[in-house]
């Protein structure tokens, strides 16, 4: 231990994501997750590249255990599979310099990526209650007047 | 001096049932309809446009009354305007059923026939009119109310939304039911 670079880093997570917007106005997704090194690297400060950009990854006390979260508007949120790179500090002053001077970042290794997977959020039903009450109340005078005009002939 | 009618008691009778007045009993069960159709919007105000049930009492009263009023209203003269039109209707099949019951009395004589058959006819058309107005009025001001409520009145506050949806479809079913459809 004492080392700060993590090799053949082996990442398991979990997550969750915002999965009813009926009442809410953002969707949060959250990743929970351990780093195993195989050098036993531990207490590594991990930024994360995610679908909002970069951010720090948070860590817990005794360092087994970090978190990265973010949130999206509802109508902008992306689902399906979420990439989450993670970097450490080498790593993340490479992304940094690559994105300053306008090359793709996509050349700086991650040291690890998690897949959160979004399933999309519900946010709320197709048709409105209400739209189905105004179809049905004219369907119900449609046949009313429709009889009496045939009474009334 | 009341002997001077040219009209016989039966006559009277007839003419009374095929005119607008109403009997009590029909009357009734109009303002109990009327009543009934007119306190169904309350719930949705209350459960849907989230209206206090106890501090808007007094608006529910009011509302409640007029449109009461209002719905008894065009019952009444939809039921009148009808009640013309089925007897048309009827007429025929009436006739048929009313001669088929009289039809192993063979002495009947044919003024007592006509008779029977008017009476028929008088109550039949009356019991349709009565039931269809129903139907009728109800539809009408129950869209209405919907239309109302989700569509015109939508962006009011619910006390506004309630006045003009529920005022403004007991009157378009009131006015509607004066207008004799040729």
């Amino acid at each position: 231990s004492g080392s700060s670079v993590c090799e053949n880093a082996v990442v398991e997570a979990s997550g969750f994501t915002t999965l009813d917007a009926t009442i809410v106005s953002k969707v949060a997704y959250i990743s929970d997750f351990t780093l195993t090194c195989s050098n036993g690297a531990k207490d590594i400060s991990l930024y994360a590249e995610t679908s909002s950009g970069v951010a720090g990854v948070a860590r817990s006390l005794d360092g087994s255990r970090y978190q990265v979260s973010w949130i999206s508007d509802i109508a902008s949120a992306p689902s399906g599979v979420q990439d989450i790179k993670l970097f450490d500090e080498q790593g993340y002053s490479a992304l940094k310099k690559a994105q300053r001077s306008g090359e793709s970042s996509s050349g700086v290794k991650p040291l690890a990526t998690i897949s959160l997977y979004h399933p999309g959020a519900y946010r709320g039903p197709w048709v409105q209650s209400e739209t189905i009450a105004v179809i049905c109340s004219i369907a119900i005078f449609y046949y009313a007047f429709k009889q009496k005009s045939i009474i009334t002939e | 001096m009341v002997k001077s009618s040219k009209f016989t008691k039966e006559e009277e009778l007839l003419l009374e049932d095929f005119s607008r007045n109403i009997s009590k009993k029909t009357s009734l069960m109009f303002y109990l309809n009327a009543f009934i159709a007119s306190t169904i919007p309350i719930w949705l105000y209350i459960r849907i446009h989230m209206m206090e049930l106890i501090s808007s009492s007094p608006l529910f009263v009011i509302m409640t009354a007029a449109s009461t009023y209002l719905l008894a209203f065009a019952y009444k003269n939809s039921k009148f305007v009808l009640k013309h039109k089925v007897a048309q209707k009827v007429e025929e099949s009436v006739t048929k059923a009313v001669l088929k019951q009289l039809g192993d009395k063979k002495k009947t004589v044919k003024s007592e026939k006509d008779e029977r058959v008017l009476w028929k006819k008088n109550e039949v058309a009356d019991s349709e009119a009565t039931t269809f107005a129903l139907f009728y009025n109800n539809a009408m001001f129950l869209m209405l109310v919907v239309l109302g409520s989700f569509l015109v009145f939508r962006t009011l506050s619910p006390s506004y939304n309630y006045f003009f949806s529920i005022i403004g479809a007991a009157g378009v079913t009131a006015l509607f039911s004066t207008s004799t459809s040729k």
